[in-house]
């Protein structure tokens, strides 16, 4: 009895019941009052902490100031081409649009065997299923289960990530494409297989995905490759890449939602 | 009092997750260690029963999005905690010693369940891992939890 208890709560499409909805709700906004006074003092530690190293990252900020300029031109004009070329080719939308949405972790479920977080935004917010979560250092999972105010997030460390993530990983002016099959805990590493083109990947080429299936919109970080090996049959490539996110630090995240037509 | 402690355990639980590494070693059980430290307050085992049903239920609910799961699998461990009850007096030692074997009956339970309906595959370093990433935090807790209801015990006399 347990057994399928558990296989029908697990089962990837199932969305949850009304009365799961309204408990996971009530349940979120109990924890996010409860939270409150132990966010402010976190909060508090970190700015302290952040303080002390206020020149040091005057000093980098400063260096970085005179290529902002530069940046903000050079994306302003790619935006325009991109638009000229979607009127041109009649596209109302690309792959790498998005609508964003943000919102603060409530709770992270380590005590249990499934890497998940529940964050304080549901459907009555715009959440749906299936979309991707990211903070600013790149993609963190994707949406698993909403209620009206709260939704479930399946990180990407999480063991039973049945999606397997299409990535691209640049190679001069290319991109060679593979897929996510694992991640590896201890050194916060991706395994990459399924890489078929004979080229040479080097040690830093970021890893971003493609945006090919339905899940996750394209150009998100997911990493930076550091290790490439051939597979058991010297058939294909293997790339260890390193997690551009820290899964320990994930306090306030950000819904991807892919523009549709 | 009994019911003061699931709560404020079990909402501790989700709160202390938000500040812990994902991967370290400090995984909160609180809920399973205030349903151990609770047992002796209980005159009868039924209404210890019907408490573990409903934190279990309140479990599956708030934290895990499953149905009924934890409300069977806390009721087994409530069977546990009773059987070790009946041959381990109430002191500091004995409620480590519980603690200790609830912890990786409980790991090993939900673990095997898992692997046995889901894609995961069996790894044994990673349930001795969970084992012991269990042990250290849910230790200090059940020591400090047990610490508070003698004292308060005393206090109340309940």
């Amino acid at each position: 009895m347990v057994l399928t208890l558990l296989a029908a709560s697990l089962k990837e499409d199932r969305d949850l019941n009304p009365i799961e909805k309204v408990a996971k709700d009530i349940g979120t906004v109990v924890l996010k009052v409860v939270s409150t006074p132990f966010n402010f003092v976190h909060d508090k530690l970190d700015e302290m902490a952040e303080k002390n190293n206020l020149y040091k990252k005057y000093k980098e900020l400063k260096n970085k100031e005179d290529q902002v300029d530069s940046v903000i031109a050079q994306n302003e004009n790619l935006q325009n081409e991109i638009d000229k070329l979607k009127e041109t080719l009649d596209l109302k939308t690309v792959l790498s649009d998005k609508v964003y949405l943000n919102a603060t972790v409530v709770s992270r479920n380590i005590g249990y065997w499934y890497d998940e977080i529940t964050i304080d935004k549901g459907s009555k917010n715009g959440i749906e299923k299936g979309m991707a979560v990211i903070i600013p250092d790149g993609l963190i999972g994707q949406i698993t289960k909403v209620s009206n105010y709260s939704s479930t997030v399946k990180l990407l460390s999480n063991e039973n990530m049945n999606d397997k993530i299409s990535v691209k990983i640049k190679v001069g002016d290319g991109y060679v494409y593979g897929l996510i099959s694992m991640y590896d805990s201890k050194t916060n590493t991706y395994t990459v297989e399924g890489i078929s083109e004979n080229v040479d990947i080097e040690k830093g080429a970021d890893v971003v995905t493609t945006g090919m299936g339905t899940i996750f919109p394209s150009g998100l970080m997911v990493g930076t490759a550091q290790k490439v090996t051939t597979d058991n049959f010297d058939l294909s490539k293997v790339v260890e890449v390193k997690a551009s996110v820290n899964f320990d630090d994930l306090d306030y995240v950000t819904v991807l939602k892919r523009k549709s037509e | 009092m009994k019911a003061i402690i699931i709560i404020i355990s079990f909402l501790l639980e989700g709160v202390v997750s938000n500040f812990v590494p994902i991967n370290g070693f400090f995984a909160p059980l609180f809920t399973l260690v205030a349903l151990i430290i609770i047992y002796p307050l209980f005159d009868e085992e039924v209404e210890y029963y019907k408490y573990t049903f409903l934190t279990g239920l309140a479990y599956d609910l708030f934290y895990t999005d499953t149905i009924l799961f934890h409300a069977i699998i806390f009721c087994f461990m409530a069977f546990i905690i009773t059987r070790l009850n009946l041959v381990l007096s109430d002191n500091y030692l004995n409620i480590l010693i519980i603690m200790g074997i609830c912890i990786l009956i409980y790991r090993v339970v939900t673990y095997g369940f898992l692997v046995l309906v889901s894609s995961m595959v069996f790894d044994m370093a990673a349930l001795i891992m969970s084992i012991l990433k269990s042990l250290i935090i849910n230790l200090i807790y059940s020591v400090l939890l047990f610490f508070i209801v003698k004292k308060c015990q005393k206090k109340y006399k309940f």
